[in-house]
């Protein structure tokens, strides 16, 4: 185990690097300049060359790099060119948001995907199998940004239930938890009743029913069990998806975190923010996966790394 | 006693009983205290004005701070940290005299001398401010005494007044500036009726009544300026309550908020003109009568009608929106006639079927891209063969911002002048003069008249308001007749409250002003 992280803690270097190579490439040839923008557009020409040499922007290419991969390996990530804050104070509260959003909504649409996919499984054609897999599949196809404002307008304004947006509290969480977790949601209900399925027609399953165990247990301890490795394989990969998926979530529900952070720099050509915010997410992603695998070895004692 | 007498002395007194209790009355109905949240389309930018290019960010530092002079509701010119000023040495001298007892919001005072260092400070090409060309004109300021400043100009410079209430010229504490340096852009200071208590980015930013302020004091004891870039979360968030103002309001929310006994909401013209630059660097767009074709051949009434509901007006009278200093309605130009445009187009020689390219940036101003769509309806119909480009606004200003090689791709360009100093100075010169080609600034059109550049020079070099307003209704008469545009319209900026919220406004140049407001309940 100890093996695996460190050669996978490893790869984790060149895969930085090569983010990072190509994060900085594409934000200088997309067209755009940050002065023009930052400025606004009465400011004129001699307020953009003195903006442009503030920022370090009048500089080649290859030195503004340099600076930078040495400024990185330091730590520094420098500072935002639209607020001139330091980039890590503008990421960080963001990040912390994004992943408490990330968790809450994996681990919303984990418990109930799970639930509704044994119950179909164990219940197989029956009216709750379909209503469960009908309601997983609008889950899945249900663009984010519509269920989140379908949800805004129910819950928020209607019944009141719910903040209608913003940040502040766990009851901030709920609406747009549920919206980012609906999609997950539906694959991992699928999911979980087709390997179900699976699984409770294998031999040893019959076997376990021909000696007359409990159908409960049967379901929980020698399907589910065995029905569950494709679905953390799953919610690890889909982890990727809520990361990027939080991008619209978070613009819908004015919610503080990273992927709106990331939209907005980027079309501010915040040049220093974008590469610092996609060098972290791709980070905390590598190393979601890399817990995955490890929970992979306990979930299947035949996987040994 | 005389019965008549005590008659009178009892209806005297009843009278000053009542006097009385209605004055209580209405002095409590005038309830001070209680917050607001205001929901708006994006976070701040920056806290340092001078640094300062967008309206999110001018909204939030117009609570906090103040400049020598700024604009009250109707957006008339009014004296703000200066009590008056004259023109000296035929308008290159302005000696200004400062309030007294004004303090900042660190406790220390405004005086000449703290207005000198932040002039200073916005003047230094090293700070890399957007003061700089906004002041180009001013050689420096020097303390007279205490409250005296005098500027001096290299040249006479009839916009300053309004450049000066722009927004940007407002000033920081000297202490401040001195303690924080370059981090000033975190720790506002100024002098106005809020001050800062916190800022999280992208969730809140919080402001506080200031209690030493010179004027009036403000009724709420706390403003929340809230970002929400989604505007139907933005709508919600007003209907669920969750804030009690929010600007800007899209347009097809209207008609509910309005129908929403719990809410008002508010507009008036905003100062984005829409409108399509042409470009004359193109052999096409040389002949004016293919340039008035245009405009004849696009009904701008319906496009105010159908794609804004009612809540634009058409850019018929000038090119400019009504709010803008130095507006005038020069005529009434291009009611829709496409036959007229297509006499006029084969008169000039253009074939059907020919290509025009149209570059819009999509998303930047209200339903820009619904209009693009409509106005190449319309031309396709005269015989225009239209190809839409559509782009990011990070993109599309780059490109039309750059110097053309040798000659800029686009046939027509979207675009809307909305200007700070709400001046027709940079509100007609930033577009129309010929000095004023990118990457200079935003002339899209590579517009060249000298009648125009005359009268906009001679508007600039008088600081006599009768005379700037003639030279630019010349400029504006001029470029209706020209047309180096084809002329859109100027949407209204709406924003929306709860009914108990009096006393706020939204602006022309966009945002909301909710200083004044009181809460009644």
């Amino acid at each position: 185990m100890g093996r695996l992280i460190g050669r996978r803690l490893l790869f984790l270097l060149p895969v930085l690097f090569g983010i990072l190579v190509v994060v900085f490439v594409t934000m200088r040839i997309v067209p755009g300049d940050p002065a023009r923008l930052v400025a606004g557009p009465d400011a004129g020409p001699e307020e953009l060359t003195a903006i442009r040499h503030q920022f370090g922007l009048d500089q080649p290419l290859h030195v503004q790099f340099e600076r930078y991969l040495l400024d990185v390996l330091r730590g520094e990530f420098g500072r935002s060119l639209k607020t001139q804050r330091p980039v890590l104070d503008e990421i960080g509260p963001r990040l912390w948001n994004t992943a408490l959003l990330a968790v809450l909504s994996t681990l919303f649409a984990v418990t109930f995907g799970l639930l509704a996919g044994i119950v179909a499984a164990a219940r197989r054609h029956s009216a709750f199998d379909h209503a469960t897999m009908v309601v997983a599949m609008l889950g899945v196809s249900t663009p984010s940004f519509y269920l989140g404002i379908v949800l805004i307008v129910v819950f928020a304004v209607l019944l009141g239930l719910f903040p209608a947006g913003g940040s502040g509290g766990l009851v901030h969480l709920v609406l747009p938890a549920v919206t980012l977790g609906a999609s997950t949601l539906g694959i991992v209900a699928r999911m979980t009743r087709a390997t179900m399925i699976e699984v409770l027609d294998e031999d040893y399953i019959r076997t376990a029913r021909a000696k007359g165990v409990r159908e409960r247990v049967i379901v929980v301890r020698h399907a589910l069990r065995n029905a569950l490795l494709p679905i953390i394989a799953v919610v690890a990969l889909q982890f990727g998806f809520v990361l990027a998926g939080s991008v619209l979530v978070e613009t819908v529900f004015s919610f503080p975190g990273i992927g709106w952070l990331i939209v907005e720099s980027i079309g501010m050509r915040d040049f220093p923010v974008v590469q610092g915010s996609i060098l972290l997410v791709t980070l905390v992603s590598v190393l979601v996966n890399l817990v995955a695998d490890i929970l992979y070895g306990y979930a299947d004692p035949r996987v040994k790394y | 006693m005389n019965r008549r007498f005590r008659n009178v002395s009892w209806i005297f007194t009843v009278a000053m009983l009542l006097t009385v209790s209605l004055s209580l009355l209405v002095a409590s109905a005038q309830p001070r205290g209680g917050s607001v949240v205001l929901a708006t389309q994006s976070d701040a930018a920056r806290l340092d004005p001078a640094a300062t290019g967008d309206v999110p960010s001018m909204m939030v530092q117009s609570v906090m701070f103040e400049g020598l002079v700024g604009w009250d509701k109707d957006q008339k010119l009014v004296p703000q940290l200066a009590e008056s000023w004259a023109f000296s040495d035929g308008g290159k001298v302005i000696t200004w005299k400062l309030r007294h007892g004004v303090k900042f919001h660190d406790g220390e005072e405004f005086d000449a001398q703290a207005a000198k260092i932040n002039f200073d400070r916005w003047l230094d090409k090293a700070n890399a401010l957007l003061t700089l060309s906004q002041f180009a004109s001013v050689e420096g300021v020097e303390v007279v005494d205490k409250h005296t400043l005098k500027m001096t100009l290299k040249e006479v410079n009839g916009a300053l007044l309004q450049t000066l209430a722009g927004r940007r010229a407002m000033f920081n504490s000297p202490k401040a500036l001195a303690k924080w340096g370059k981090e000033i852009n975190l720790h506002p200071t100024g002098t106005g009726p809020f001050e800062f208590v916190e800022w999280v980015p992208k969730d809140r930013l919080t402001v506080k009544r200031f209690e030493g302020y010179w004027g009036a004091k403000p009724a709420l004891e706390k403003i929340t300026f809230k970002p929400v870039p989604e505007p139907a979360s933005r709508v919600a968030m007003l209907e669920a309550g969750d804030a009690d103002m929010a600007a800007p309001i899209p347009i097809q929310d209207v008609s509910r908020l309005r129908a929403n006994p719990k809410l008002q909401v508010m507009m008036v013209d905003s100062l984005d003109n829409l409108h399509f630059a042409l470009n004359m660097q193109k052999d096409i767009f040389k002949d004016v009568r293919v340039r008035q074709a245009l405009n004849y051949a696009v009904d701008k009434d319906a496009i105010v009608k159908n794609i804004y509901n009612g809540l634009a007006v058409p850019l018929t009278k000038s090119p400019v929106s009504p709010f803008l200093w130095g507006y005038t309605a020069v005529g009434d130009y291009y009611k829709y006639d496409p036959a007229k445009a297509k006499e006029l187009l084969k008169a000039a020689g253009v074939k059907p079927g020919t290509k025009l390219v149209m570059w819009i940036p999509d998303g930047r101003y209200v339903q820009d891209r619904q209009v693009g769509e409509a106005v190449a309806g319309y031309l396709r119909e005269v015989g225009f063969d239209i190809q839409i480009v559509k782009m990011e606004w990070a993109t599309y200003i780059g490109r039309v911002g750059q110097k053309p090689d040798p000659v800029a791709p686009y046939d027509l360009a979207m675009l809307a002048w909305s200007v700070g100093t709400q001046d027709a100075d940079w509100g007609l010169s930033g577009t129309f003069l010929s000095t004023n080609w990118p990457p200079r600034a935003y002339n899209l059109a590579f517009y060249k008249s000298d009648a125009v550049d005359n009268a906009l020079v001679a508007g600039r070099q008088t600081t006599d308001s009768t005379r700037r307003m003639e030279a630019y209704k010349v400029a504006q008469k001029q470029i209706m007749e020209d047309a180096p545009w084809l002329f859109l319209v100027a949407p209204k900026f709406i924003g929306a409250a709860k009914k108990e919220l009096q006393n706020v406004y939204v602006i022309p140049f966009g945002g909301a002003v909710v200083k004044d407001a009181v809460i009644k309940k």
